[in-house]
């Protein structure tokens, strides 16, 4: 029986998450991510540049990172659009790597949008007043791993902060588009 | 009917570690010169202090009890770990704080403090994190929030 409602995404998504044996300390985790992120600003000196750096790490990740949460997860039926793509992102895919759980909202057959309603990443950053002005999604580095991972199996997305509670908006939201699906073909080589 | 509470906070300090220099010396109080007043108050805070921190050397992380009480007010202070020191001026009331509850307010500040020092973009501005001045908004509100709840658990 394979698992497909929204109910069973979230529970298999809390198992997961609870049966993880190796789980990194959080501040860790977290103080490197915001250290990278600086020293990504301190380098480049273009808060533009910083969120492409950050998209094109998280796609490295993401591309990863699809193939070990295939391996964990052979119960999920494979997704029959991609609104259903969207159910698993938010309810397995955040919540056993995360431990979050975002709420996911479908626009249309090929657009959803996610709303985190906490975030790790940035627990302790405070944005200066030109991080703001400079257009930084500090978190940007999902927006990668998201575009990533799509297309190791076959979709072709795009993935982008719409709001970020960071900058000041009233939420953090990410909004995933499909372009299209994609034949079988040798997968892109690491940029 | 529980009395109007006359307890109150009314002033919390960060003062940087060795230096002493005040990092943040936020007021609650809507009077006039009520800032300048607890600027004041915590100058004074600092000889006692210092005295206080010498006969306690083998240990940095401690409660340093009350200060001085000086009109309608009373001081109390904590040292970190990192030898920063938090300064938090009460009204003076009836009821007698326990060290306990202060030492519960003091372990609030000093989680809002060290979150206030893993903000990463602290980096990016010259010299010593632990030793410049705070502007922070998310500590100032979770400031303001520890002065309502304790406000709120007195009564």
């Amino acid at each position: 029986m394979s698992i497909r409602t929204p109910a069973q995404l979230k529970s298999l998504g809390d198992d997961l998450w609870k049966n993880r044996p190796e789980k990194l300390n959080a501040e860790l985790f977290i103080l490197t991510y915001g250290a990278l992120v600086v020293q990504l600003y301190k380098d480049f000196e273009d808060y533009g540049e910083v969120n492409k750096k950050l998209d094109k790490m998280g796609y490295n990740i993401g591309t990863r990172l699809i193939e070990d949460f295939l391996a964990c997860t052979p119960s999920v039926a494979r997704c029959a659009d991609f609104r259903e793509t969207g159910e698993v992102i938010a309810k397995v895919g955040f919540k056993s790597f995360l431990n979050i759980a975002p709420s996911v909202t479908h626009v249309s057959p090929t657009e959803f949008v996610l709303t985190l309603d906490e975030n790790p990443l940035a627990e302790f950053a405070e944005l200066p007043e030109d991080a703001v002005q400079g257009g930084l999604w500090f978190s940007n580095v999902l927006v990668g791993v998201l575009r990533g991972a799509l297309e190791m199996i076959q979709i072709a997305a795009t993935a982008e902060f719409i709001s970020d509670t960071l900058r000041g908006d009233e939420a953090t939201e990410i909004r995933v588009k499909l372009v299209r699906y994609l034949e079988e073909e040798a997968p892109e080589a690491d940029e | 009917m529980a009395p109007t509470p006359t307890l109150r906070i009314l002033a919390i300090a960060i003062l940087a570690p060795t230096t002493h220099t005040p990092l943040l010396v936020r007021s609650f109080s809507s009077a006039p010169g009520a800032q300048l007043k607890y600027h004041y108050v915590v100058h004074s805070a600092l000889d006692v202090i210092e005295e206080r921190v010498r006969d306690t050397a083998q240990r940095p992380d401690c409660y340093l009890g009350l200060l001085f009480a000086m009109e309608d007010l009373a001081v109390y202070a904590y040292q970190t770990t990192s030898r920063a020191k938090l300064v938090v001026v009460l009204s003076l009331a009836d009821n007698i704080v326990r060290d306990g509850e202060m030492i519960t307010i003091f372990r609030a500040i000093q989680n809002a403090y060290s979150s206030y020092l893993s903000n990463p973009f602290l980096s990016l501005e010259p010299g010593d994190a632990q030793q410049r001045p705070i502007r922070s908004r998310k500590l100032e509100r979770i400031l303001d929030s520890i002065s309502g709840v304790a406000v709120a658990a007195m009564h």
